[in-house]
This record gives C-alpha cells, sequence and structure tokens, in this order.
C-alpha cells in the first residue's frame, strides 16, 4: 500500500513540476483512487465465475451416471469357465480302471472341464442291468460302466455310459467328449465372443444355427391350417395332445425357461406354389417350405410378447394335393423344420374323407406330435450324438438325464457369454459416447448382473450346475434389462454442435474480460505482497 | 348346392365346437336418401382361457387374456352421425377412436394393464391408442376396474381396417367380409369399425361374446346414378357376395322395411322370411346380389326423428368467455331421466361456479352431479349430471373454460389446427321401440324379436375444435439467443465500471492492436521503401530539431517551425488561392 502510494506520489511530483490547474485535480483523483477495491471486484468476478460458475456449471450439465463396476466387468474377459465334472469309472480290472481314468485326464486337459475322474463306489460287478440303470449318480457326473450286456458304447437312461469290456479307450474317450458336448460348448463361446469363427465341426455349426436365441421365456405356438374347411373337416383338438406329450418334456426344462404353450387355427390360407405331381404323389422341395410359412407369418403372430416364440404349423393338406410330401435328398417327409423359427408338417387327412366327408376326419395325434417333439429338441439345443453313442430306446418326450445335464451346461455358457458381451459392450458404449444416461435402476441391474457372472463362475467350478444355472439366468436377464433399459438414450438426441451453439454466444464474451482482467489482478497480488 | 350347404352346416354344428361363428348384415334405409348398413361378425366362446383357439382371433385373445380383460369396446369411426336425420345406430360411436375396458376385479394394477392394454391394441389396429394417458383417460371412482378413454384426433382409415379384418376367421376372403372393400368403405359418409368383447352370464354360467361391427352410412344419390334413392349390394360394396364363410354356423341379411309405408320401393329379391312383420330375412347360402329401388319422394319425411338428440358447440369470441354448451332435446311426451358425462381434457379448464343447467330457458337443479377437477397434465375434468329431462323440453348444460398456455413441447404438430375436444355422453333409457338395434343378445335376430321395455342407449355428441394460443416454435432458440446477448452486452461495461477506471495520463507508449498495426504497416513500408531506395541508390537526411526549434500547432502538437510555415502557406493558398496571382 505505501509502496504504490509512494510511487504515485513520485509520478505525481514529476506531473507537477508543469505546474498547471487541471493537474492538480487529477492528483487528487489520483490519490482517491481505489485500485485495491477494483483489483478485488476483479477477483471477485473471477472467482465467482471460474471457482464457483464453471464446476456448477458442469455438474448440472453433466450427463446422469450411476456408478459401475467397470473394473469388474473388465475382469470378467479374463476369466475363464472352468466345469467341475465327476467322471466314475468302474470296470471289473482295477488296472484298466486307473488306465481309463489316468486317459480322461489327459484327454480332457485342455477343455473347459475341469475333470475329477475316480473309480466307481456306487455300483457292484455283480448287479443287474437294471439295477444299474437306477443308480443314483451326481448332478452333472457320469459313469462309465464296463458290462457284457451291451455289444458297443450305449448311453443310458440316467448318467450311465455302458461299454463292452476290450472296447478301444480311444473311441470310449471320443464318446465321452460327444457326451460331454465339449466342442459345442467352446463352439457356442466362439461364435458368440468373435463373430465369424466356429468350430471346424459342421454338425456342431449347424446344431447352434438351429437353436432359438436363448431368452428366459419362450412362446410355443401350434397352428393348425385348415385351407378348406368347406371341404375337409378336420376334428382335433391341439391342446390334449400338447398336454400329453409336449408339457412333461416343459416340465423337465423349468429350470432352464418358462414356455407358453399356446394353439390356434387358421382358415383358408392357400398354398402358394403349386406342388409337383409325381405318380399320383404331391412334392414339394424341402427348399419351398417359405412359399408355405410367408402367407402364414403375417397371421401367426400374437404381437404382444416380447419372448422368442416357437412356431408349429400343421398345414392340413388341400383335398386337391393329397398326399403331398416334402422332398429332401431323394426322401419324402411330411415334417420339416426351419432353423430358430420352428416346424411345417403336412397333415394328409384320407381321400375318402375329402371326397365324401360325411364325417370329420380324427388325425393320429402321435404322427403328429412326434416330428414336432424332435424339432423342439433340435431347437432347444438337444445335443444329437446318435451317430458317435448307441442311445437307449426311450418311450417319452422327456430327456435323458445325462441330456439334461449336457443342456443345463449349454444354457450356463450361452447365458453366461451372452451376459458377459452385453456388460462389455455396455462398458464400452459408456466409454464412447458419452451421452448416455445410467440412472439408479440400471446401475443396480448391471452390478448385479455381474456379481450374477461371477458366482456363475464359481458355481461351476465347484460343480454346482443347478446354481450356476439359476445365477446365469439372472445375469442374463438383468444384463439385457440394463442394456435395453430405455433411460439410456434419454440425452442421446442431444449433439454436441447445439450444446456450444448455446454455450459460446454466452460464455465467449463474459469470459474475456474476465480472463483478461486475471493479469492485472496478478500484477496487483505481486506488488502488494512482494512476490 | 343348397344341398351342399346344408351338410356342412349341419356337420359343423355336429361337431361340438367350443366356439360358435356367424355372420350378419343389417340393411336399413334412413331418410333423405341415406342407407345404413351394420355388420356383425360374432364368436361366441365358452371359456376365457384364450391358450387354445380355434376361431377367436388368436392375438386378440393373446391381448384379452395378458391384461386379464374382462370386457372390452373398441371403436374407431370417421364421420359424424346425425341422430335428428339418422335415428339412432346400432352402436353409437364419437369421431375418432374410442376404447372403454373392464379389468377383472382381482386385478391389481389397473393403470399397468390399461397401458399396456392400449398400447398393445394400437399395435394390433395400427391406431394411435398408445397416446391414452392418465390425461385422457377416465377412471370411475365407483368402477375401479373400469376405463374410458378417446382420441378425438384419430384418422380412421384402411390402415386400421385391413388388421380389423385379419381377426376374422374367413377373413375377407369369404362371406360378408369379403364386401369390405376398403375403397368403398371409406367412400361412405360415416363409417365405423368396432371391437366388442364381453362375458354374457347366466345363471354362473359365462359365454364370453367377440362382436365385431362396420357401421356404414352412404348416401344413395351419390351411389345411385339415376335421380332416385335407389342402392344395391354393387353399387355400396362394389361387389356383390360370392362365396359366404364355410365357418360361419348362419349368415343373414336383414332389411328394415318400415320406410316402405310411407315410400314404397322395391327389392330385387324375394326375402326367405319376415321378422316382426317390417324385418326382411335373407338367408345367404351362396352367390347373392340385391338391389333396392326407391323412388325419390316429394317430400322427405323422416320417421326415424329419435325421441332425444343432442347438440354441442362452443361460445365465446377470440380466446376470450370460452364456454361449452350442450343441448339436450326431449321430444318424448313422457319425462326422461338422464346422465350427461362431460369429460373435458386438462388444458381447457372450466369454472364449476359457471355451470347452468337450464330447461327451456328457466334454471333447474340437477338430480344428481359428481364433479372432479382437472388437474394439469394428470387429469380430465370430469362432470357427470342427472337429469330429468321435462317432456317436449329442451335443456341446456353450459359451463365456462379458459384458454390456457402449454408448454411449447405439448403442442401437437401443426398445433395450429387445433385442439380436439371429444364428445359428451348422454346415457338415456328410453322405450325400446323408439331404438335401432339393441344387443342384449348376441345374434342381430335375437335382439330383434327381444321384447322388454326399455332400453338404454348411450349418445355421444360432436367433438369439436378449439384453437389455444399458438407460440411461434422458433422462440426457445429466439430466447436463449437473446438472453445470451443480453448478458454478454450488460456484463462487458458492469465488469469494466467495477473493474476498471478511466485515468488521464501523460502519452506513454502503450502496446496495443493499433500500434501494433502501425508497427507493421511501417515495418512492410519500410522494406518496400529500402528496396526503392537501395534501386535508387541515395537516401534522404533526416533533420533533427532541437526543442526551441519547434512550435505548437493546435492539432498536431509540437511540430517544427518549417512546418509550420508550411502549413500556414499552404492554408492561405488553399483559401486564397487567387491571393497569390
Amino acid at each position: 500500500m505505501d509502496v504504490i502510494e509512494k510511487d504515485n506520489e513520485s509520478s505525481v511530483t514529476v506531473k507537477t513540476s508543469a505546474t498547471n490547474d487541471s493537474d492538480e485535480i487529477w492528483e487528487i483523483i489520483d490519490k482517491e483512487d481505489d485500485e485495491d477495491l477494483r483489483n478485488l471486484s476483479a477477483a471477485v468476478y473471477a472467482f465467482i465465475l471460474l471457482v464457483i460458475g464453471i464446476p456448477l456449471w458442469w455438474r448440472m450439465t453433466e450427463v446422469q451416471r450411476h456408478p459401475l463396476p467397470y473394473s469388474q466387468i473388465s475382469e470378467l474377459s479374463s476369466m475363464d469357465i472352468v466345469i467341475a465334472t465327476d467322471i466314475f469309472v468302474f470296470t471289473k480290472n482295477p488296472s484298466d480302471t486307473e488306465r481309463i481314468i489316468e486317459h480322461i485326464y489327459t484327454k480332457f486337459n485342455s477343455t473347459m472341464f475341469s475333470v475329477k475322474a475316480q473309480t466307481s463306489t456306487l455300483i457292484h460287478s455283480d448287479d443287474t442291468f437294471e439295477k444299474l440303470e437306477t443308480a443314483i449318480t451326481p448332478l452333472g457326473s457320469l459313469q462309465l460302466i464296463e458290462t457284457t450286456n451291451v455289444d458297443s458304447i450305449v448311453a443310458g437312461l440316467g448318467r450311465n455310459v455302458y461299454f463292452p469290456p476290450a472296447t478301444d479307450i480311444s473311441i470310449l474317450m471320443d464318446s465321452l467328449e460327444r457326451l460331454l458336448q465339449t466342442d459345442a460348448l467352446s463352439d457356442s463361446m466362439i461364435s458368440m465372443l468373435n463373430p465369424g469363427k466356429h468350430s471346424e465341426d459342421a454338425q456342431v455349426v449347424a446344431e447352434r444355427q438351429r437353436r432359438v436365441r436363448p431368452s428366459s421365456n419362450y412362446n410355443v405356438l401350434l397352428t393348425v391350417v385348415n385351407p378348406e374347411p368347406d371341404k375337409l373337416r378336420v376334428s382335433w383338438k391341439p391342446e390334449i395332445p400338447l398336454n400329453r406329450y409336449l408339457q412333461p418334456l416343459l416340465n423337465q426344462l423349468q429350470l432352464i425357461a418358462n414356455f407358453s404353450v399356446q394353439s390356434q387355427w387358421l382358415y383358408l390360407i392357400d398354398l402358394i406354389q403349386k406342388p409337383v405331381n409325381l405318380n399320383g404323389t404331391f412334392v414339394l422341395d424341402k427348399n419351398q417350405a417359405q412359399y408355405i410359412i410367408t402367407p402364414l407369418e403375417k397371421k401367426l403372430g400374437s404381437g404382444v410378447s416380447r419372448d422368442p416364440c416357437i412356431h408349429f404349423v400343421v398345414y392340413v393338406t388341400p383335398c386337391s394335393f393329397i398326399p403331398l410330401y416334402f422332398h429332401e435328398n431323394n426322401q419324402l417327409t411330411t415334417a420339416m423344420m426351419s432353423a430358430r423359427w420352428g416346424g411345417v408338417q403336412f397333415l394328409n387327412a384320407d381321400q375318402i374323407r375329402c371326397n365324401e366327408s360325411t364325417e370329420s376326419f380324427i388325425p393320429d395325434d402321435l404322427s403328429i406330435m412326434s416330428p414336432i417333439v424332435t424339432q423342439f429338441h433340435s431347437l432347444i439345443g438337444v445335443p444329437d450324438v446318435s451317430k458317435y453313442v448307441l442311445l437307449m430306446p426311450h418311450r417319452s418326450s422327456t430327456l435323458r438325464t445325462w441330456q439334461l445335464d449336457s443342456m443345463y451346461r449349454l444354457k450356463i455358457v450361452e447365458q453366461y457369454t451372452n451376459a458377459r458381451i452385453t456388460l462389455t459392450s455396455l462398458a464400452r458404449l459408456l466409454g464412447e459416447i458419452s451421452n448416455i444416461v445410467i440412472i439408479e435402476e440400471v446401475g443396480k441391474a448391471v452390478t448385479e448382473s455381474v456379481e450374477a457372472a461371477i458366482n456363475v463362475l464359481q458355481c461351476l467350478e465347484k460343480g454346482q450346475l443347478e446354481e450356476a444355472l439359476k445365477f446365469s439366468k439372472i445375469a442374463f436377464e438383468t444384463s439385457e434389462f440394463a442394456f435395453t433399459h430405455p433411460s439410456l438414450l434419454a440425452l442421446l438426441y442431444f449433439p454436441d454442435d447445439q450444446k456450444y451453439a448455446v454455450y459460446i454466444p454466452l460464455f465467449l464474451p463474459v469470459m474475456i474480460p474476465v480472463l483478461m482482467s486475471l493479469k492485472g489482478v496478478k500484477k496487483w497480488i505481486q506488488l502488494k505482497y512482494k512476490i | 348346392m343348397y344341398d351342399k350347404f346344408l351338410w356342412i352346416f349341419l356337420a359343423f354344428t355336429g361337431y361340438v365346437r367350443s366356439e360358435s361363428y356367424s355372420e350378419e348384415l343389417f340393411i336399413k334405409p334412413l331418410a333423405t336418401g341415406y342407407v345404413y348398413s351394420f355388420f356383425q361378425f360374432t364368436i361366441v366362446r365358452e371359456d376365457n382361457a384364450f391358450r387354445h383357439s380355434s376361431l377367436f382371433p388368436h392375438s386378440l385373445g393373446d391381448i384379452i387374456n395378458r391384461f386379464h380383460v374382462d370386457e372390452l369396446n373398441v371403436d374407431l369411426t370417421s364421420g359424424l352421425w346425425r341422430h335428428k336425420s339418422w335415428g339412432y345406430p346400432a352402436v353409437d360411436a364419437p369421431s375418432g377412436a374410442e376404447i372403454s375396458a373392464r379389468f377383472h376385479n382381482d386385478t391389481i394394477d389397473v393403470n399397468k394393464n390399461w397401458y399396456g392394454l392400449t398400447n398393445a391394441l394400437s399395435g394390433l389396429l395400427c391406431t394411435s391408442l398408445n397416446f391414452i394417458n392418465s390425461a385422457n383417460s377416465y377412471e370411475s371412482s365407483a368402477d375401479r376396474v373400469y376405463r374410458y378413454s378417446n382420441l378425438p384426433r384419430e384418422n380412421v382409415c384402411t390402415e386400421n381396417l385391413t388388421p380389423w379384418k385379419k381377426l376374422l376367421p374367413c377373413d375377407s376372403t369369404r362371406g360378408l367380409s369379403s364386401l369390405l372393400n376398403s375403397g368403398h368403405v371409406h367412400n361412405a359418409n360415416y363409417h365405423s369399425l368396432g371391437i366388442h368383447f364381453r362375458p354374457l352370464c347366466n345363471a354362473g354360467k359365462c359365454k364370453y361374446e367377440l362382436r365385431q361391427t362396420v357401421s356404414l352410412v352412404y348416401d344413395s344419390t351419390f351411389i345411385s346414378l339415376n335421380n332416385n334413392y335407389d342402392w344395391s349390394l354393387r353399387k355400396m360394396f362394389g361387389t356383390g357376395l360370392f362365396k359366404t364363410c364355410p365357418l360361419a354356423d348362419f349368415s343373414k341379411l336383414y332389411i328394415d322395411t318400415s320406410s316402405n309405408s310411407s315410400v314404397p320401393y322395391l327389392l330385387s329379391q324375394e326375402p326367405d322370411y319376415f321378422l316382426k312383420d317390417n324385418i326382411a330375412v335373407y338367408n345367404l347360402i351362396s352367390i347373392f346380389h340385391l338391389s333396392a329401388v326407391v323412388p325419390r319422394p316429394k317430400i322427405a319425411v323422416s320417421e326415424l326423428r329419435p325421441l332425444l338428440y343432442t347438440d354441442r358447440f362452443i361460445t365465446g369470441f377470440g380466446q376470450e368467455y370460452g364456454g361449452l354448451v350442450t343441448r339436450i332435446y326431449n321430444e318424448h311426451r313422457l319425462p326422461v331421466t338422464a346422465k350427461v358425462i362431460e369429460n373435458i381434457p386438462w388444458f381447457l379448464p372450466i369454472y364449476y361456479h359457471t355451470l347452468i343447467v337450464s330447461s327451456n330457458g328457466v334454471r333447474v337443479n340437477p338430480k344428481a352431479l359428481i364433479y372432479k377437477p382437472g388437474k394439469g397434465r394428470i387429469r380430465i375434468y370430469y362432470l357427470e349430471i342427472v337429469l330429468e329431462l321435462a317432456p317436449r323440453s329442451v335443456t341446456e348444460i353450459s359451463v365456462q373454460f379458459d384458454y390456457v398456455f402449454l408448454k411449447w413441447q405439448e403442442y401437437p404438430p401443426d398445433a395450429n389446427h387445433g385442439f380436439y375436444i371429444g364428445s359428451a355422453i348422454v346415457e338415456v333409457t328410453i322405450p325400446r321401440h323408439a331404438t335401432s338395434l339393441t344387443f342384449d343378445k348376441s345374434f342381430i335376430a335375437d335382439n330383434l324379436n327381444s321384447s322388454e321395455a326399455d332400453y338404454l342407449i348411450c349418445l355421444k355428441t360432436e367433438n369439436f375444435i378449439i384453437t389455444l394460443p399458438t407460440p411461434d416454435f422458433s422462440m426457445p432458440y429466439n430466447v436463449i439467443c437473446l438472453a445470451c446477448t443480453v448478458v454478454a452486452l450488460a456484463f462487458g461495461p458492469i465488469h469494466n465500471i467495477t473493474t476498471k477506471r478511466l485515468k488521464l495520463t501523460t502519452a506513454k507508449y502503450v502496446p496495443g492492436l493499433a500500434s501494433i498495426l502501425q508497427k507493421l504497416y511501417m515495418w512492410v513500408e519500410n522494406i518496400a521503401l529500402s528496396k526503392k531506395i537501395n534501386k535508387v541508390g541515395n537516401s534522404a537526411a533526416v533533420k533533427v530539431y532541437a526543442p526551441e526549434e519547434l512550435s505548437y500547432h493546435p492539432t498536431l502538437g509540437h511540430v517544427s517551425e518549417e512546418f509550420m510555415n508550411n502549413q500556414v502557406y499552404i492554408s492561405y493558398t488553399k483559401k486564397w488561392p487567387l491571393l497569390k496571382h
């Protein structure tokens, strides 16, 4: 303060040497100079705008982001799936058992499975075949039993695999690999993580492409199409065979997904493509199935449900085309499957009913339902190992226990991988697009999903398939919920250029004087405190 | 052909089905040359779990099932039904879309189901029912599970007719629905599509009925090419009937011939039988065509003049003193009790104290009155008045409202078109003979035969359009720009005044933009000059003056005396150039 005044005085004395009246007035004004006040006010402006204003503006215009477990999400992609599986081996000769166990360890070393092979203590050598079948084995395990009752490797109804003595161990190992579906599991994971890549085995790829997309709820809709209700009357109630044949299977799958079964009738929908007449038999090429599906599609859907729908269409053949078949690889079939969509089959009525038609045509439930059940198996992803292993005949639409186990494994891997991809994409999107909003609800869903995904891996390592399935379902559902939540897009249409069009006319004229005055303030502070 | 049909018919009825289907068409020539045709496609079903269906449309059944719907009425209408000259329609629907639903009593979150239902139906029928929200739907306090809404602005067109036809078992390929060609349907003066689902319970046993209806009114002076009021199926629908629907239990056509007594007319086919003497009935079996020759009467006498009709209009001038007037005309010789329900949207706030009910100009007190004030953006204004209408009287209900400003985002596209205000509903019980078709039973034939005394009808009044004050929609951006400019302009001087002061100092070199530019200019000039000098090869001597050599120039300050003299000389020569000579 003193320094400045002295400085001012000295300058004033220099001026006064000119001895002028007006200079005296200036002198007085200069003495009254409120430089401190002015600089202080400039500093206050700067403080309000820069220290309070900008952070406040930043905070208020910030896109809401509930904290997400990014580190855990990125950890997920570095964690491998390890499925703990018990394999019990039983042979008459303990040294054979040891040899098989050794082979199992070398075979499954480099796969997703962490196999724990051991000598079976559950059965005795003198047990009958019937008793062997009823042996209770833990969930997810397999039991290899050497028995003279079979001629080749046979997969039982439970979790038993029988093989005759003197079976080549490498063949046994290959069958075991098929039964555990190592290829299908890794293929479904690889194809999801790296689109375009897939397994070398064509059958595995075809099976994967046939499966309906993962979901926790499915609709199953059976549509009976009668194109000529005036000529042919069909007396059939689809609900009865559906309950009888499909329902037990759906009950068995209830841990995997909920299926809602519905049926409807449609009328007067004609074939667009005219079938070819081959010696009194009418034939449609399998590739022409779209000519049946397309005109149906517009009347099939219910439109209310968001869940994927598996369609089964029973097309009652028009009287003029009886009998009608699909033609595939020089074979005639009544049913064909469309991947991920469902199946179509022709129902050929008797020609007599058509012409005379005093009474209605009553179709055979089993002949309609058996292709439907087979197609349903393929669509939900039941492994087809009949090429490699003999299967013990099963008089029901339900799955064999080991098939159900492998369905569990497949669904766990599928749902887990799906959740993982969804979460990592979400995390990446959030990094790339700054306008995405994450509200608390979504944030919680993501956290829950990540925790469930980690639990899936832990449960799999312990071999707890049912728990893992439960967690994978949670992880899948919550990640889908978070990713498709509409609140994410709330601010997405507000582009940056519009933001700056609003901000620049305001901030530029305000900021320039404030920032320029900072220089003076700095000088003033330096002078005042002799810095 | 007939035999063949008969056995098909027998076969279908003989076969035990839980669902039955029938098609009916009711034609009624109206006064002044209009022809009213009413299609009804009825499916009756025994259970209400819609998982498995043979005739009931699966898509609609799924919606009904999913949202726990007990009763559903959807009407999509284009045009206005003129009660005064046309009498009563079978289904009274206001212009636009109207939907009402009753849910199962055990429904927990009725609103969630209601919005789910309207969204699903908007997808199913290609309508804008998804715009239904709490601000335009009415929930009754007496009936927890009932919801009602109307969208008067909805345009009904062929995109609604096509999905509507898809719900029929025979689609539009066979039967009466093949008469519904969109080109002709939308050529009508009035057309209304309806979907009506309800349970019909009798002694604890319920049946579930789905009626799909179409009402069409054609002006026969347009469709007949001569001067008469002739009409025919082909003239109205563009086609005759070729095939009946094989799934229908019966297909029937009814013609109301009651106007025959005043203006006799001629039908091209003899009817199969008569119902109640004046309803001609045709059983439709195969190819069918019908035409009527109706001479144009000398004086148009409307026999359909209804007992009760309504009128509604707005009053006020400009955007001031807005008033809403509903008139109910009672032509009956007995007093009639009527319930008037007004659903007024929240952006039209009404003043309850201005509510005046008068009968023939005399103010009367309503028998009952329920008023639920609306709430901005949340709830409609609901006014329910129960009145006894004096015999041969005109009752007027008037209430004043205000024109309000909306938020700029609440205006619809084309805001200057105006805002539609939906119709009022008048519920009255009138003698059955005065009504048109009734719907106690599933089929038209049964209803025509019914002989109960009174019937409750619902009249829907006109919609109207009001123009709310409409802003200039570039306003928000203008406001932002203006506000920013003002702030920026104000901030600069304020900042300067408070942080700087004007002070006179001795001339001192201050590096500013101007001086920098000047320096730059001199530098460029120097370069140019130096080049010139180099070329010329000589230099000018610079003279340095001592302070005492300088003299003062009023504008230029201290200059050399030589310069001063020159200046004086130049100025003189400029001012008086003649002096020199």
